[in-house]
């Protein structure tokens, strides 16, 4: 995001509020993950990218690993999660940010009972070619998912005209747009459309209840008994 | 069940209803190498 010009991308809450939907997991020393095009478990070479202690390396490659094959990459971290009755875990790369060379596969899994912890996983897409993961770098992106909801929605396809005060809305909105491109065209001071980041609905004087414009998603608290 | 956990208190309540304080913990199963756990950073934002 931050390539952009202007960096542009900062200024679209859609997708800064994506960026903060859940924890992530940040791995804690960088390598480079190399797959010769074979199939099995050895095809995958995992190179950490500072000297490290034997027992150091050994614990490390008990986390990071080639347990697939296929150039998938695994992450094995050291906890279980738990989450509320009907609430699952998406399992997933960190939004919007790109590895070159490597993809994250995403899962939704039932942590409101699964006894069993869950892998995260890399798929390497170019043969003979390292991917890089930096020190620090998020390798997982955690977002507890409401398990009946996507089973509970009924989507529909309807013209416009059955939601009158919606479409007028709309047309204010699009009129609006329009006059912003319209100014950037033609060299004028261009300013940013602000009404979605904003929250308004109609006019500048309603704003959705419940509008974000951020997310405070509460930190891990340890209650290790060692943590005093 | 060891008592060596990790809490995170969350709210999940349904609209209109009153939400509720929810657990999310992660249980240590092995010692930790060093993974971070944390909230997903909120980008900067430049004006």
């Amino acid at each position: 995001m931050d390539e952009f010009p202007h960096r542009v991308p900062y200024r679209c809450l859609p997708i800064n509020i994506a960026n903060q939907a859940g924890w992530f997991v940040r791995t804690p020393v960088g390598f480079s993950v190399t797959w010769n095009g074979k199939h099995d478990l050895a095809g995958l070479k995992i190179e950490f990218l500072e000297r490290l202690a034997p027992e150091r390396e050994q614990a490390l490659r008990r986390h990071i690993k080639s347990n697939f094959g296929g150039g998938i990459v695994t992450f094995a971290f050291p906890w279980l999660f738990r989450t509320p009755k009907g609430i699952g875990l998406w399992v997933r790369g960190p939004s919007n940010r790109v590895f070159y060379n490597a993809r994250p596969i995403e899962g939704l899994v039932e942590t409101d009972w699964a006894h069993a912890p869950f892998t995260m996983n890399w798929r390497i897409e170019k043969r003979n070619t390292a991917a890089y993961f930096r020190a620090n770098d998020p390798v997982c992106m955690l977002t507890p998912f409401p398990l009946d909801l996507l089973d509970s929605l009924a989507p529909q396809i309807k013209p416009i005209a059955e939601a009158p005060e919606l479409h007028e809305q709309y047309q204010a909105a699009a009129r609006e747009r329009n006059e912003t491109v319209r100014r950037a065209v033609e060299g004028m001071k261009q300013g940013f459309e602000l009404n979605y980041m904003r929250g308004n609905t109609r006019d500048e004087s309603a704003t959705w209840d419940g509008h974000r414009t951020k997310l405070k998603l509460r930190g891990f608290d340890s209650h290790r008994p060692d943590a005093n | 069940m060891s008592d060596s956990r990790t809490d995170v208190e969350t709210h999940a309540g349904q609209a209109g209803a009153e939400s509720e304080s929810a657990s999310f913990v992660a249980y240590e199963l092995w010692e930790n190498p060093g993974f971070v756990l944390e909230p997903a950073l909120a980008p900067a934002m430049d004006g």
